[in-house]
């Protein structure tokens, strides 16, 4: 089998793709992070590929090895970008012209369309042709270029690309040969071949030569509009073309019936695609270069130890970067090695356990569809889904019916998450009584325990992050010279509230030591 | 073709901005009154003055100082044929600054527009020159001002005159335009060239042929593209339009530059007359170095301001690198110290002075270090201002210069103070420099006279044995005192 898509090896057949983002989206943000990435409108068919994760590793290498060729080399990815933007350019242009071309409306099918036409061809031959003699000097490792310039050698070496780049040429040489004059006055413009008339600014040169001190400013000309009046020009081109150079623009015409859809589906296919990777990377490096790092994960479906290190929430260094408060992008690690499966995150208010949930769902998500992730090295499983269940304050709700839509949301995730799912909780418990929160965190963290999914629950209630074996358990923790100022770095650490509490009754000079001394006074 | 009334071979560039050491030589010397007096209110003529009056200092082995003395002699005998040359050019760039506030100046056919109408003016200025020339020119007798002349006559005849005012004309393209193109990527029209049209017949020999497009007279649209494809046309040639302007422009700026100059030294001259002054021009000595002769040497901006009669200092000196001056407060030590200065600045920028005679040594810079009135207290900051002035001074001075000192660093102790000035003052002279120094450490000036080194020389303010002073200097060894008391006396008795 051929080369045909850089999303996808040879042999995956299931391309399909979502329409809509999954429901997990919103609650990690990711779904801010697929609007940053694809801003231009134009690429909106990009969305599809963010929202569908892949089980296939073989997939998700060959994603990974063309990013990894693409984060080695800045110029291999700006020319790949250039190329596919050309392309994109040149295959909507075309789309118009045909469409004017085949009007047969005396007004838009016109000799400048057709040589905008023919000037679409002339640039498609130049690009294609560079792209492939960059990817021949330049040495790829991932299947996907590789197999892209396989198929670029086959088809430049075919016969019709030959021919589309001779007829080309042909026309180029007949056309740089044209010379012709206007003499413009009132309302008329008269066409004529050029007859060698000396140009104007040399008889004023000459005039004042005795005034050149040879310091002359070079100043500005503000330059004219470049958006002519399509008749105006259309109408010099047809007397150009049919009174003065007749037998060179029916060239023209056969030439544009001929080559109306010069551009090969394959080669149009990957500039699309290609534009996944570089509209990811460019989004990447924003945030590189205020010092954070990607990495390409290692994944497979059973991994041993899971970790990610130096990792971030990508929405909220989006958002700090673009506040220019970079310096409080806070990286956190976490790790599950052998049977660890749960981590409990516990800790202060404020103190990055939402960001820490975030981060741990989206990662994985990044993974399953071949991305470079948030860290600087990491491990991650494959997952089969992703579930997360974020609190939301909505207000229509009684207490009540929130805990019951609540559970039976949770009851839903328990029913069909599997040994190979990611869920992700985040404290909705708050609505009950301390007691009650306890029993059905309980409850439900051993219900994922048995069901051996990976699990990040984030709780207030520090008892949670005991209750099974495989739980690792993580805090949130504040500066112990000034216990209001969190440093936002989750860490293993037993749960004890204590300490927070003790930073702060030290602050307010209430620790039993510092009372007994004031009581005294 | 070139002006020269400043260099024979040389361009007269503005120096706008006064750098540290000049601005003190400004305020040290009093020159403010000297530029007024020259500028009589014109800004121009200020600061075409202001600067001037530096030319000689820096590189002054350029400076043709006879060269200046000539062109000089024929201003003061042709004052109001001068003053006309200045005036035609300063009215040339007057109107410049006029027009140049367009807002649009950079759309091609705004900027053709300007530049067209600019040369008009331009060229009728070069017009008034000419006649000017056919005029006056057998009055001078320098050969800065004949070369002029010739000039004019040679470049701009009649010939030249008609071929100027022709195209002129043209520029306007009353008939059109004619240009060519080439074919750009998708064919479109590109690289428009406005072309000479050769013959005007031949253009619209085919009225209502098929080479003819005509624009429908609503087609808005369509107008508004004839006019960018004008625009496009005229690109091609204003930048060279413009430039052209712009070249004459510089012609007619140096000629004003440079006679704005000499309309300044008049004004001064006048003034200096009207005062009863004698000038003379001074000479440079060749020979030798640190060699002076004045004869009624007076301070300009004294003989300027004050009609009173003023006491002129002649003295001879030769061959001393250290001229030591004390003597009576308010004995003129300042004034002498300042009328060396100027008439040094004048020297060099072939100018004349106010002494009957004055003949010096050329010197690669001149620079001054005066104390400033504030600077009476002894606050170490004081000290510190000065240090960092004289500091500023030793990044630029080298040898071959003068500097003029003023009761520097007496804004601390004498002992600490004298022995600054010695090692100043000696690392100077030893380097090549030459300083003239007013002091009233008695402690650094008496030191010198004991250490009997040959090339120092004492100067002292004059004091008659009744106390009055006749403001003159002379030779003398320091004495111990600076006779504060008799001021003190006049005013208390």
């Amino acid at each position: 089998m051929a080369f045909t898509s850089v999303l996808f090896p040879e042999n995956y057949t299931n391309r399909d793709t979502l329409d809509e983002a999954p429901d997990y989206f919103r609650d990690l943000n990711l779904d801010q992070i697929v609007d940053e990435i694809i801003s231009d409108k134009r690429l909106e068919y990009l969305k599809r590929h963010y929202y569908t994760a892949i089980e296939s590793a073989e997939t998700i290498r060959y994603r990974q090895a063309l990013f990894s060729d693409l984060k080695n080399s800045k110029i291999l990815l700006d020319t790949l970008l250039n190329f596919a933007k050309s392309i994109s350019y040149m295959d909507s242009g075309r789309i118009k012209i045909c469409d004017a071309l085949l009007s047969n409306i005396a007004y838009r099918c016109t000799y400048l369309e057709k040589s905008r036409l023919y000037s679409f061809v002339q640039n498609y031959c130049v690009k294609t042709r560079e792209i492939f003699s960059y990817l021949e000097k330049n040495e790829t490792s991932s299947e996907a270029l590789n197999g892209f310039k396989e198929y670029l050698r086959n088809y430049i070496s075919s016969e019709y690309f030959i021919e589309l780049e001779r007829s080309t040429s042909l026309l180029k040489a007949k056309f740089s040969q044209i010379r012709y004059t206007m003499s413009i006055k009132d309302s008329s413009i008269v066409v004529d071949k050029y007859k060698d008339e000396p140009d104007y600014s040399s008889k004023i040169k000459n005039l004042f030569e005795k005034f050149n001190y040879g310091s002359a400013d070079d100043i500005h000309i503000e330059d004219q509009p470049a958006d002519f009046a399509e008749h105006v020009e259309a109408g010099v081109l047809k007397l150009v073309a049919t009174e003065l150079y007749p037998g060179i623009f029916a060239e023209l015409d056969s030439f544009c019936s001929k080559y109306k859809n010069f551009i090969d589906p394959v080669i149009c296919l990957f500039a699309k695609e290609i534009t996944f990777y570089t509209s990811y990377l460019g989004f990447a490096a924003s945030l590189e270069n205020k010092g954070l790092t990607f990495c390409i994960p290692a994944i497979d479906k059973d991994i041993k130890n899971i970790y990610a290190n130096e990792s971030f929430d990508v929405s909220l260094a989006k958002k700090l970067v673009r506040q220019g408060q970079q310096n409080k992008i806070v990286c956190n690690d976490f790790a599950l090695y052998q049977n660890e499966k749960i981590i409990v995150v516990t800790g202060p208010n404020q103190a990055g356990k939402t960001t820490f949930a975030r981060l741990f769902g989206q990662v994985f998500h990044l993974a399953a569809i071949g991305c470079p992730i948030p860290g600087t090295s990491a491990s991650l499983s494959i997952c089969d889904s992703i579930y997360t269940h974020f609190e939301r304050q909505e207000s229509l709700i009684t207490l009540n019916g929130k805990l019951h839509n609540d559970l039976s949301r949770i009851h839903s995730i328990l029913n069909t998450a599997t040994a190979r799912s990611v869920i992700v909780i985040n404290e909705f418990l708050a609505s009950t009584s301390l007691e009650d929160s306890l029993f059905i965190g309980k409850e439900i963290i051993q219900e994922i325990s048995k069901l051996g999914s990976i699990c990040v629950y984030v709780t207030f209630i520090d008892e949670l992050s005991v209750c099974t074996e495989n739980i690792v358990s993580m805090t949130g923790s504040v500066l112990p010279e000034d216990p209001t100022k969190r440093t936002y770095k989750i860490t293993r650490n037993k749960a004890d509230g204590i300490a927070y509490a003790m930073h702060i009754a030290r602050k307010y000079r209430l620790t039993h030591e510092l009372l007994m001394e004031r009581i005294k006074l | 073709m070139k002006a020269h009334l400043m260099y024979p071979d040389k361009d007269f560039n503005l120096n706008d901005s006064l750098e540290l050491t000049r601005k003190n030589l400004c305020s040290d010397l009093e020159l403010e009154m000297v530029f007024e007096s020259a500028a009589c209110g014109d800004n121009v003529i200020y600061g075409v003055f202001s600067s001037g009056l530096f030319s000689g200092m820096t590189e002054p082995e350029t400076i043709d100082i006879e060269y200046r003395h000539a062109i000089l002699r024929d201003c003061i005998e042709n004052a109001d044929i001068v003053r006309l040359l200045y005036k035609i050019s300063r009215e040339a760039i007057e109107k410049k600054r006029k027009i140049w506030w367009e807002p649009y100046r950079n759309s091609p056919s705004s900027l053709m527009l300007n530049s067209v109408y600019l040369l008009k003016i331009l060229v009728q200025k070069l017009i008034e020159l000419r006649e000017v020339a056919d005029k006056y020119s057998a009055l001078f007798k320098s050969a800065g001002f004949r070369n002029f002349f010739m000039m004019l006559q040679k470049e701009l005849d009649d010939n030249y005159l008609l071929l100027l005012q022709t195209a002129l004309k043209e520029l306007s393209f009353e008939n059109g335009m004619l240009v060519s193109v080439s074919l750009g990527d998708f064919n479109q029209a590109v690289d428009y060239i406005l072309l000479q049209q050769l013959s005007k017949k031949n253009i619209w020999h085919n009225f209502f042929s098929k080479l003819e497009l005509k624009i429908a007279e609503r087609d808005d649209a369509g107008h508004a593209d004839l006019s960018r494809r004008r625009n496009l046309a005229l690109r091609s040639i204003v930048k060279t339009v413009s430039n052209s302007s712009m070249n004459v422009l510089v012609f007619f700026t140096a000629l004003q530059n440079e006679t704005a100059f000499y309309t300044g030294c008049l004004n001064l001259y006048d003034a200096l007359q009207k005062n009863g002054r004698k000038i003379c021009f001074p000479s440079a000595c060749k020979e030798g170095r640190n060699k002076w002769i004045f004869e009624n040497l007076c301070d300009m901006s004294m003989s300027l301001t004050d009609k009173a009669e003023l006491t002129g200092n002649t003295i001879k000196i030769t061959g001393k690198n250290k001229i030591i001056i004390t003597g009576a407060n308010q004995g003129g030590k300042t004034t002498f110290l300042r009328s060396i200065g100027l008439a040094q600045i004048m020297l060099q920028c072939g100018m004349f002075v106010t002494a009957d005679k004055f003949v010096s040594c050329i010197y690669k810079g001149i620079y001054s270090h005066f104390k400033k009135e504030e600077d009476t207290s002894m606050e170490s900051g004081k000290l510190d201002e000065e240090m960092r002035r004289m500091s500023a001074i030793a990044d630029k001075i080298k040898p071959g210069s003068i500097i003029l000192f003023n009761e520097s660093f007496s804004s601390t102790n004498e002992k600490e103070g004298s022995e600054i000035c010695r090692q100043i003052t000696s690392a100077l002279t030893e380097s090549g420099v030459t300083v003239f120094f007013v002091t009233h450490f008695y402690d650094f000036s008496h030191s010198l006279f004991t250490a009997k080194e040959p090339l120092t020389l004492f100067l002292r303010a004059e004091r008659m044995s009744n106390g009055e002073r006749t403001y003159r200097i002379s030779e003398g060894e320091p004495q111990q005192t600076s006779f504060g008391l008799d001021i003190f006396r006049k005013i208390f008795d």
